[in-house]
């Protein structure tokens, strides 16, 4: 069997310590190589054979200096004669050695001999003095060692020292300076609690040195002496800086940005490779567990090596800014790593809280003990702040002029912000902990620059909210909706326009506090107020605020404007410029500030650019001499189009900007339609230029929306008291219907789109944008082409193209439709669209949606027929007077609403409606010729769908419940049937459908009464033909009875013959009296009566009679509930004229459009 | 050119490292010997358990690209494997352990760390779980060695 115990040699070297198991490092391998070579060839290190061998050989001279180097490295004894045969052999050009170390260094420093190092710093002590070329990326190697990780605090100090002796050095490499504060700045904070206060020189000589050079490092170099704030000398230093020096000295040092290689410095060379190979390569969710934790074991493990808790602020500032973002959706997002970090920051701290808690319990002076221990818990609070504030950092010194000169810039920018943002979708908790930390950050960092550092942010997250829209201010501020103090402060200053900025004024006790202690989380001991020695207290000259170059004057133009604004106003008040703004406008505008932001539809940059050209606008145009507002439209929206056209931005001539004020309201703008969604889905139809010009023009127009746009007829009628009732649009002339479009700006635009054919579609896409901004533009469209444009079908193409990509606009983002239910055809849409254009119009003003009603159906004459929604509107509206105005239409056949197709349909679902529209449902469908021709098949279909109550297309889901209901409803729409019906002749079909169902007393009684009085003779004689083939049937075995039909109606098979019953004993024994009278005449009548007063007259045929009669006694029970009438009936009396000539039965029952014409044949002849 | 006369400087360099591994972790199967693998140590996977002998056992789970796997290690070269550390596995050998596929230092296996953290890798599959076949092929393999034994046995 294998045994599992290994043997373990260490490689054997003299520079490096090895473990058991580790290799040996090739650099390692190849210094001892050469150096074994030197015995190997029999020389000794002391000859100088071998130097020159060296000058020689210049293979050699390669393996020889490096066998001197690591003779150097390892012999105590001889390494100053290795090195002076070093500098012989080379000169001053040691690049290859330096090469090696530098590699040899960066790998393995951690593993290095103490007394390699020692030899080490001596070699480059040595080289210092003798000046190699180089000698900055050996020095640059070791400083990278002084950092919180390696810590290496001894050889901070050697390196001071070193720097002290040798000045020439930091002035020779003026970089290595740079880099040498910033290491010792970030460093400080772990030498300084170490070897207190012993090493006075050290620090005097690095501030010395941060004096003089702090300007060229960046803002990152003030992030760390603030670090150090708690340290006299800079704490005076950073008083210094933000009083006695010049306005923009600090405002300037903060707006430069550090460069990479300065951030970099304070993580170790391993620690770098890691960092930037994690957020490389590391997958999301099968990696991240184990890179993180091998991460955080190597150089994160808090309890083991307290100091790593300084390395977080770095290696978060580092991620920010150097890191890039991967494309790759797999693998880890920069941002997730930070959440992670800050979570065992977070932590750790917890778990110092709890041990200090339960060990203070326990500690027999729990507040001694505590106040002993806290200095652990403040530095770690310290340094969450540390953290966050190396998130934002970035957010708070963000300076917009750069921006806009330097794309690289605002590239570089941009990422190192996004993680700020990102990680404010993380989670919820940290999310308010860091808009928190922002808020009072802004507010305390630097109290001169506190507006500057809000604007700032505020501009960031609206940037933010635009680029990547994951997020909007009203989800952040949800956050706060309990605390109305903090939401109204961050609404204030981060979620808002920087409204008037110039209201934040530096205070008069201006004191400046630069501060690390601005910890907004309560997590934070009680022990915080002891450490006033954080806080740096300054006051400073409130003359000299210092100010960031434009960004205050903008505000300042902004105040301008707002003045001169208020004097334009009043000149526009004398006269009736188009351009005004009105009061009641510009009372509003608080209203919106908010919304606007919310969108992420860029409205803020379209503001300013809106203003902008409103300004030009109506300065160049109201100085012009012409002052008809419609030449000054056309001239307007003649250049959006152009511009339009070609695309390129509006340019207008600038003059001398005198601008007038800022937009002060959108009113116009709906906002519920500012939402995110919508806005995008906007932009995938128009481009931004389209819509921009939208909102340019609804600005100029906007005027045109609130006024009425039919001219009402009162002041030809002013004796007339009720005008509203007497106002129909239908006697308006002509004329005065053009003059009410002129009257209206906006018909400018819509008549550029009549008259200017090759730029039609331009506007048509101008107008579609600003439809969705302002919907009344639409029907305001649509009265405009009812008067301008003559000819229907081009008004009908021109709305048409106007409709098409705002009906696709609303589609496309349509919810896929459920399984069962259809998906809408373009026409339906179409007249969806319709009705959402006059809904608009019913509820801004009736008579107008009343005469662009009528006008749409002669538009588009075959579409909207038999249309339930329009009709449905139309009736909700509508008065008795204007029904009767559009009945007339009707009969004039100037209007047609109704055609035969599938009108049942609609019968149907206005069976929902109340009474009255009911009725005038009715009257508008009988005002209709073809109700009145053919109401035989119509109302057939009719009548037996009402009385088939089961069928109710509506009823059969909602109402199916209540059948009481259904009739109540059926009764309705019955009873206006009847008044329809009571005019016309009884045919075969409807006379057939009645006593197919069971008897009605409101419906088919009193139909049956009445024709039966008023057509007595047509209508018995139907009955008794329809009688005859229903008995015909009852007697016939063999066929199917559920398939024999009468007509188009399939009689009742099981209660067939109780209707029929119904309804003869309604007609037979009520009317007998009367229908006596009017048959007087005849004998056998006079003979009946005389025998018997009861003695029934019955219009039938005798046959026929008595075949019912047989019928009916083949149901008993039947017979049984009927008896007195039966027996009557079987005693009456037929009276019946002699037969009509009738159709073959065959005839009448195949077909119902045969049947008909034959029927109205048969009426004819009888006529 | 150099010089005939001058004292040659001969240097003796270290030999190249030619290290191959034979094999990746999803090819493993029970019982193969003489394998050489280049993983990168993922966890701890228990603590690590004495044998009667008095060894130390460390266990630990190993991963590269293809798949992960048990490695067990006994005594001090297992108290010197750390998390995220990049081994070479040279002449080692797959065994069937506690129902689990493992992976342990063969007879003359080399066990040597290489570096740290910056290695791909995946977890899934994990190789160690015994998939049906395996367990019916390992069932055959023991048979086989017990047919073959018995024999012998016999015969002495």
């Amino acid at each position: 069997m294998a045994t599992n115990n290994i043997k373990l040699i260490s490689p054997d070297s003299k520079l490096l310590q090895y473990t058991q198991i580790e290799l040996k490092d090739p650099t390692d391998a190849y210094l001892e190589s050469c150096f074994a070579a030197i015995q190997q060839n029999r020389y000794t290190i002391e000859s100088n054979t071998l130097v020159q061998i060296g000058q020689t050989n210049k293979k050699s001279k390669d393996h020889i200096s490096h066998a001197l180097l690591y003779g150097i490295l390892t012999d105590i004894n001889n390494k100053a004669k290795c090195f002076q045969d070093l500098i012989a052999l080379n000169g001053t050009n040691l690049s290859s050695i330096i090469g090696t170390l530098e590699t040899l260094i960066m790998k393995n420093w951690r593993r290095i001999y103490d007394n390699v190092r020692q030899q080490l710093i001596w070699f480059l002590r040595e080289t210092l003095a003798a000046n190699i070329d180089g000698i900055d990326r050996l020095y640059y190697v070791f400083l990278r060692q002084i950092n919180p990780h390696e810590q290496c605090l001894d050889l901070c100090e050697t390196i001071i020292e070193l720097l002290l002796i040798h000045p020439l050095f930091l002035k020779t490499y003026p970089e290595m300076k740079l880099l040498t504060i910033y290491t010792f700045l970030s460093i400080f904070p772990i030498y300084i609690r170490r070897k207190s206060q012993q090493q006075q020189r050290q620090i005097d000589f690095i501030i010395n040195l941060t004096r003089e050079n702090i300007h060229c490092l960046g803002r990152d170099g003030i992030r760390v002496l603030i670090q150090l704030g708690h340290v006299r000398e800079i704490d005076a230093f950073l008083k210094h800086l933000s009083l006695n020096t010049s306005n923009d000295y600090l405002p300037k040092i903060l707006s430069l940005e550090t460069e990479p290689k300065y951030l970099a410095l304070p993580l170790s060379f391993d620690l770098e490779r890691h960092l930037q190979f994690l957020l490389d390569n590391c997958r999301i969710n099968s990696q991240e567990k184990y890179y993180f934790e091998w991460f955080q074991s190597q150089y994160l493990n808090f309890k083991q090596h307290p100091d790593s808790i300084y390395l977080c602020s770095h290696i978060i500032r580092y991620v920010c800014v150097v890191c890039r973002n991967q494309l790759n959706p797999q693998k880890i997002t920069r941002w997730t790593f930070i959440s992670w970090l800050l979570t065992q920051l977070y932590n750790y701290q917890q778990t110092l809280h709890q041990t200090l808690i339960s060990a203070s319990q326990t500690a027999m002076n729990a507040a001694a003990f505590l106040s002993s221990s806290s200095p652990q818990l403040i530095q770690i609070n310290e340094q969450i702040i540390q953290c966050r504030l190396a998130i934002y950092y970035d957010w708070f010194l963000f300076d917009i002029n750069n921006l806009q000169q330097m794309t690289n810039e605002f590239d570089t920018q941009l990422n190192s912000t996004i993680v700020g943002y990102h990680l404010l979708t993380i989670s919820y908790h940290q999310a308010k902990q860091m808009l928190l930390f922002l808020l009072y950050t802004s507010e305390n960092l630097i109290v001169s620059l506190k507006s500057f550092l809000q604007q700032n942010i505020a501009r960031l997250f609206m940037e933010l909210f635009q680029r990547i829209p994951i997020l909007n201010s009203q989800q952040l501020l949800q956050m706060f909706t309990h605390d109305r103090d903090t939401y109204q402060r961050l609404l204030t200053t981060f979620f808002s326009l920087p409204m008037s900025t110039t209201a934040i004024s530096p205070d008069n006790d201006d004191i400046m506090i630069i501060n690390d202690d601005i910890s907004p989380n309560a997590a934070m001991p009680a022990t915080d107020d002891e450490v006033p020695s954080d806080i740096m207290i300054m006051s400073s000259n409130t003359a000299a605020t210092p100010r960031f170059s434009d960004d205050e004057d903008d505000d300042d133009d902004y105040e301008n404007r707002l003045s001169s604004h208020k004097s334009l106003d009043q000149d526009y008040d004398d006269d009736d410029d188009v351009l005004m703004i009105s009061d009641e406008t510009k009372t509003s505008t608080d209203i919106y500030n908010t919304n606007i932001i919310r969108s992420n539809f860029p409205f803020d940059r379209f503001r300013s650019y809106i203003n902008e050209h409103i300004q030009q606008l109506s300065l160049s145009y109201s100085a012009s001499t012409n002052r008809n507002k419609s030449s000054l439209l056309i001239q307007i929206c003649k250049q959006i189009a152009s511009t339009l056209s070609d695309k390129r931005l509006l340019t207008f001539q600038t003059q001398a900007i005198d601008p007038a004020g800022p937009i002060t309201s959108y009113a116009m703008i709906k906002f519920e339609k500012t939402s995110e969604k919508f806005q995008s889905r906007l932009l995938t139809t128009f481009d931004e230029q389209t819509i921009v010009n939208g909102l340019l023009c609804l600005w100029l127009l906007r005027d045109s929306f609130p006024n009425r746009l039919l001219p009402s007829l009162r002041i030809s009628q002013t004796n007339k008291t009720n005008s509203m009732l007497e106002n129909n649009f239908r006697e308006i002339p002509q004329q005065k219907l053009k003059r009410s479009i002129k009257q209206l700006s906006i018909c400018v635009l819509f008549r550029l789109i009549k008259d200017d054919i090759p730029n039609q579609d331009v506007y048509i896409k101008l107008i579609q944008s600003m439809y969705f901004f302002q919907p009344e533009i639409a029907y305001i469209f649509l009265y405009y082409l009812s008067i301008d444009i003559d000819d229907v079908k081009m008004a009908a193409d021109i709305f048409e193209k106007f409709a098409k990509d705002i009906i696709k606009l609303s589609t496309d983002h349509r919810k896929t439709a459920m399984p069962p239910a259809k998906i809408p055809t373009y026409d339906q849409d179409f007249i969806d669209f319709i009705l959402e254009i006059l809904t608009h119009c019913e509820q801004d003003d009736t008579e107008t949606f009343l005469y662009l009603f009528s006008y749409m159906y002669r538009l588009y004459s075959k579409k909207f027929l038999n249309n339930f929604k329009l009709i449905r509107l139309l009736l909700h509206t509508i008065n008795q007077f204007e029904l009767e105005q559009f009945m007339l239409d009707i009969l004039k056949h100037r209007l047609q609403l109704f055609n035969s197709h599938k009108l049942y349909s609609i019968v149907d679902q206005t069976l929902l409606f109340s009474q009255i529209e009911q009725e005038d449902f009715w009257k508008l469908l009988g005002a209709h010729d073809f109700v009145q021709n053919d109401y035989e098949q119509l109302f057939t279909n009719i009548i037996e769908h009402l009385l088939n109550q089961s069928k109710s297309v509506i009823g059969e889901q909602r109402l199916a419940k209540s059948i009481h209901y259904t009739t109540y409803r059926n009764t309705i729409a019955l009873a206006n049937v009847y008044d329809i019906l009571k005019t016309k002749i009884p045919t075969y079909g409807l006379i057939c459908c009645l006593f197919a169902h069971e008897l009605t007393k409101h419906f088919s009684e009193k139909l049956c009464l009445l024709w039966h009085e008023k057509h007595h003779d047509i209508f018995w004689r139907y009955l008794e033909r329809i009688l005859q083939k229903w008995i015909q049937r009852e007697n016939d075995q063999t066929k199917q009875k559920i398939d024999y039909k009468i007509g188009t109606i399939k009689m009742a098979n099981e209660n067939g013959l109780k209707f029929i019953l119904q309804h003869l004993q309604i007609l037979l024994e009520n009317n007998s009296i009367h229908i006596q009278e009017n048959k007087i005449d005849q004998d056998d009548l006079h003979d009946q009566l005389t025998i018997d007063e009861n003695l029934m007259n019955i219009p039938l045929s005798v046959s026929t009679i008595k075949s019912l009669i047989d019928c009916i006694h083949k149901n008993e029970q039947l017979y049984m509930e009927n008896k007195t009438f039966i027996d009557r009936l079987e005693n009456g009396n037929s009276v019946v004229p002699p037969p009509l000539p009738t159709a073959p039965a065959a005839a009448t029952t195949t077909t119902t459009t045969s049947a008909s014409i034959k029927r109205r044949k048969l009426d004819n002849n009888k006529s | 050119m150099d010089n005939d006369s001058t004292p040659s400087f001969v240097v003796q360099l270290p030999p190249p490292d030619r290290f191959e591994p034979t094999t990746v972790i999803a090819k493993l199967e029970p019982n193969q010997r003489q394998i050489n693998l280049l993983v990168i140590v993922l966890r701890i996977q228990a603590n690590p358990q004495k044998t009667r002998e008095g060894h130390e056992i460390h266990s630990f789970k190993i991963a590269d690209r293809t798949g992960s796997i048990i490695f067990n290690v006994w005594n001090t070269t297992g108290q010197l494997i750390a998390i995220g550390d990049i081994l070479r596995l040279q002449n080692c050998i797959t065994q069937v352990f506690k129902n689990e596929l493992c992976v342990k230092p063969g007879r003359n296996g080399i066990v040597t760390k290489v570096g740290e953290f910056m290695m791909d890798f995946n977890e899934e599959p994990d190789v160690s779980i015994l998939t049906a076949s395996m367990n019916t092929e390992l069932i055959n393999y023991k048979d086989r060695i017990h047919s073959n034994k018995r024999p012998a046995q016999a015969m002495s």
